[in-house]
């Protein structure tokens, strides 16, 4: 039985981390997360695990969605904050732990 | 705390490193509005040890391959967490690698997450890797990855009491 916490992403450097988000990564992966979440403009998305954000931020210029972008590590998240804001779309930025998820801006059901 | 509706949940290679994948996908699934869907990125176990670089260092690739939740029992989850499954597919990335770069990147995961590697396994493992880039021109790491895509279904109306 292995522990995933052993594992987890958020040991390992930011800017090591952060090649996941490569340009020719994004340029493959985020069109194919946009057709199968149907996402288009204005849709809400909530990513969850979005480590440094590379795409939650692309989906939101790509498309121009409201995306959220949770993750448990402060400081992955901290680096999704101090890049420039997203030229279509929105993303916010909250620190979380995906198994108990505070809920984040979305639209409100109640 | 209120339940708020989004149109789509993404849970990108984030499964696989939670405890209790079961009450990550209950939240999803309560995060989403009626009709929202969660698309799911992992990479499935039998992949896993084929990728760059755990296919040099046999520990990394047995390890990844443990820690990998298999496609089936993903779906499974889903289920009973209440969410239809409606596609699944694959896709390869087929990532132009560059030698430096993936030397570095194997010594920094190494290092952070597998550090049960010993100098002898790490040193064999970028032997080989140097080799297997120098014998061809344009070195390529398929890398496949499997999405699952699933919504969360209207509530059904309640029943009515048929008259009797």
């Amino acid at each position: 039985m292995v522990d995933p916490a052993a594992f987890r992403s958020d040991q390992l450097p930011t800017e090591h981390f952060d090649a996941r988000f490569s340009d020719a990564n994004l340029r493959h992966w985020v069109p194919l997360l946009v057709r199968a979440g149907k996402i288009a403009p204005s849709s809400l998305v909530l990513d969850v695990g979005c480590g440094t954000g590379g795409f939650a931020r692309a989906i939101a210029e790509s498309v121009g969605a409201e995306v959220t972008g949770c993750d448990v590590s402060s400081r992955f998240i901290d680096h999704a904050r101090a890049k420039p804001k997203s030229a279509r779309g929105s993303v916010e930025w909250i620190v979380g732990d995906a198994e108990r998820l505070r809920c984040p801006a979305g639209r409100s059901t109640a | 705390m209120p339940s708020r509706a989004f149109d789509c949940v993404i849970l990108s290679l984030a499964l696989h490193q939670v405890s209790r994948p079961d009450a990550a996908l209950r939240e999803a699934h309560r995060a989403l509005c009626e009709g929202g869907r969660v698309v799911i990125r992992t990479i499935a176990p039998e992949d896993a040890a084929e990728r760059v670089p755990a296919r040099f260092f046999p520990s990394m690739a047995a390890a990844d391959v443990a820690r990998m939740p298999a496609v089936e029992q993903l779906e499974s989850l889903l289920a009973a967490t209440g969410l239809v499954v409606s596609s699944r597919f694959r896709s390869f990335r087929n990532a132009s690698l560059d030698i430096d770069r993936e030397t570095e990147a194997a010594r920094t995961e190494i290092v952070s997450r597998y550090p049960f590697i010993g100098q002898s396994e790490l040193e064999n493992g970028l032997r080989r890797m140097q080799r297997a880039a120098a014998a061809t021109t344009t070195w390529v790491d398929p890398r496949p990855a499997t999405f699952i895509v699933a919504h969360r279904p209207a509530t059904a109306p309640a029943k009515a009491i048929p008259s009797s």
